[in-house]
């Protein structure tokens, strides 16, 4: 049976019959029509008002259309709207972020939106193989109707039809949906509306709310640097496709109470999470995260710091042996893992994931610890990435510990750092040893090199397991 | 909890001549200490350890908020300066493309 493919340039509704015609553009078209007969069964009937419906949308759209019919006729026997190979999410907003997905995109990818007038063509501010990111829609893409694709020198998409609005932006932007199921591992980002002062209590807006662009320009380098860096932790795999990504900014949330403010200013300059708060306020959006961040514009307060993970131990867990004991990871959460960014955090360093790194494990079910303190051993709880000696001057361990079988030497030197000679703590051996560990000073790799570093081995393969057991759920 | 950045801890030393590095340390140490004890919801305790932590500021680091501020405002949004700009091409109505 034949099947011609094109657009829908035209729709005529005659009396009992529905016309359309089909064809790369108004002067080469076919006509194909149906026609609601007197005679036709009730479920031919319907069927029939289906397809007049889907001609409607395609139409109304701008999406291609296939139709089948016969060999020498124009009447329609079945009608499909045809697939793109990239998907735009969310509604196209000027000035607002969007992000498309798709497979198989290459890193030196360029977004194309195209009108009747112009041409603007957007180098994304984050590319990952299935999805890009714009944190934000130009100015200069007219309303109404685009058509957006994805170009490289070694790629191109499909054309999409999209309606682009000048407003107003989205509270709740879904940035990559991820795992087609009700609880998919979501990260989240959002503008923090209300700081809560360092005497507890009192609230002020965050500098952030006056400062949408400044926000939706911070997301994608959190992403990137979740993403996109040497530690492959969250991207191994390409793992990452199968999370959820969302971002928040209400600009409408003026109330200075509790409910609104995900940060508190600790002195001397700390933004710290208020981790109770999280989960209802995403709630409002009908959202749930694994990991939040918070972004703050306070510009007295500037640290980041994050709070783990309460690990829902009554739920389904994958178990593991960490030295001789046994242990879970937790499938689920009774209250996230969150972090705090800052507007004028340092770019070139590893705080996003440093901070993902910390909010992601959990308290007491499993920590991990930042490195360049010494600390202390904690009963109770599982600490992942530090142990003790019981005196400074004890030689280290060659042996860290043993994680489900397998056993993990130690870090005899942290790596080019060295161990203060009043310390107890000694770390896991490193993937990488010219670097710190990614949870010690990543400020002081080789300069232009923070980037690079790295987690320890252990560290890495029982976070491997536990982000698996969560996605996976 | 990020660690401080070496620009930042010069900072702090330009502003306050004769600060050591060893009084930086201590504030991190105690700064740690809190975040940490905040981990595990042990807030009273950081509570304490808070006011030990305000004091010991006031007494050898009472800029470190100020000094702060002007640090990041002199960074600005590193993020925002870095974003390439579209490139718009205006088409001939008469020619299309």
């Amino acid at each position: 049976m034949p099947i011609t493919t094109g657009f829908i340039q035209r729709l005529t509704y005659l009396a009992r019959i529905v016309c359309v015609e089909v064809g790369p553009d108004p002067n080469t078209t076919e006509l194909f029509f149906t026609e609601f007969a007197t005679g036709d069964a009730e479920q031919e009937l319907g069927m029939k008002k289906s397809l007049a419906r889907l001609l409607f949308e395609a139409l109304a759209n701008g999406f291609p259309i296939r139709i089948s019919h016969g060999v020498s006729s124009a009447e329609i026997n079945s009608a499909a709207i045809g697939g793109f190979d990239i998907s735009p999410i969310g509604h196209a907003v000027r000035n607002d972020a969007y992000t498309i997905s798709g497979s198989g995109i290459p890193d030196d990818v360029e977004v194309v939106f195209e009108n009747e007038f112009t041409i603007t063509t957007v180098t994304p501010d984050l590319v990952r193989p299935h999805w890009v990111m714009l944190a934000e829609l130009p100015g200069s893409v007219s309303t109404g109707r685009n058509a957006v694709r994805l170009q490289a020198p070694s790629f191109s998409s499909d054309e999409v039809p999209i309606d682009v609005v000048s407003g107003p932006p989205i509270r709740c932007r879904v940035l990559y949906p991820g795992a087609p199921k009700p609880d998919p591992y979501t990260i989240a980002v959002i503008a923090n509306p209300m700081l809560e002062l360092e005497f507890r209590n009192r609230f002020s807006s965050d500098p952030i709310m006056t400062d949408r662009d400044g926000f939706f320009a911070r997301v994608p380098y959190v992403l990137n640097n979740l993403l996109n860096v040497t530690e492959d932790l969250l991207r191994q795999d390409d793992i990452d496709s199968l999370m959820r990504f969302v971002a928040v900014f209400d600009g409408v949330l003026l109330d200075s109470n509790d409910a609104n403010s995900l940060v508190r200013l600790n002195p001397p300059n700390l933004i710290g999470p208020r981790k109770a708060s999280f989960s209802s306020f995403l709630g409002r959006y009908s959202e749930k995260a694994d990991v939040a961040f918070a972004v703050s514009g306070s510009s007295t307060h500037t640290r980041a710091s994050a709070n783990l993970t309460t690990d829902d131990t009554t739920a389904a867990s994958t178990t593991y042996t960490y030295d001789s004991d046994g242990f879970e990871h937790p499938h689920f959460y009774d209250e996230p893992g969150v972090a705090t960014l800052s507007l004028f955090g340092v770019t070139t360093g590893l705080t996003p994931l440093h901070e993902f790194g910390h909010a992601a494990s959990a308290w007491p079910t499993g920590a991990v610890l930042d490195l360049y303190v010494d600390g202390g051993p904690t009963s109770g709880a599982l600490i992942v990435n530090e142990k003790w000696r019981a005196n400074a001057s004890d030689s280290i361990p060659s042996v860290f510990g043993t994680y489900d079988g397998t056993s993990y030497n130690s870090d005899q030197a942290r790596d080019s750092l060295s161990y203060p000679s009043n310390w107890r703590s000694y770390h896991p051996e490193l993937i990488d040893p010219n670097r710190p560990n990614l949870m010690d000073n990543y400020w002081l790799a080789p300069p232009g090199t923070s980037q690079q570093c790295r987690l320890d081995k252990l560290t890495y393969d029982w976070f491997s397991d536990r982000l698996r057991a969560k996605l996976f759920r | 909890m990020e660690p401080l950045h070496p620009s930042d801890r010069e900072a702090l030393k330009r502003a306050h001549p004769g600060l050591t590095d060893a009084e930086i340390d201590r504030t991190e140490e105690l700064i740690a200490e809190i975040d940490e004890l905040g981990q595990v919801g042990r807030f009273e305790e950081a509570d304490e350890l808070r006011d030990r932590l305000s004091e010991y500021v006031r007494l050898h680091i009472p800029r470190y908020q100020e000094v702060m501020r002007e640090v990041a405002v002199s960074r600005g949004d590193e993020v925002r300066r870095k974003r390439p700009k579209p490139r718009v091409f205006q088409k001939d109505p008469k020619r299309g493309r």
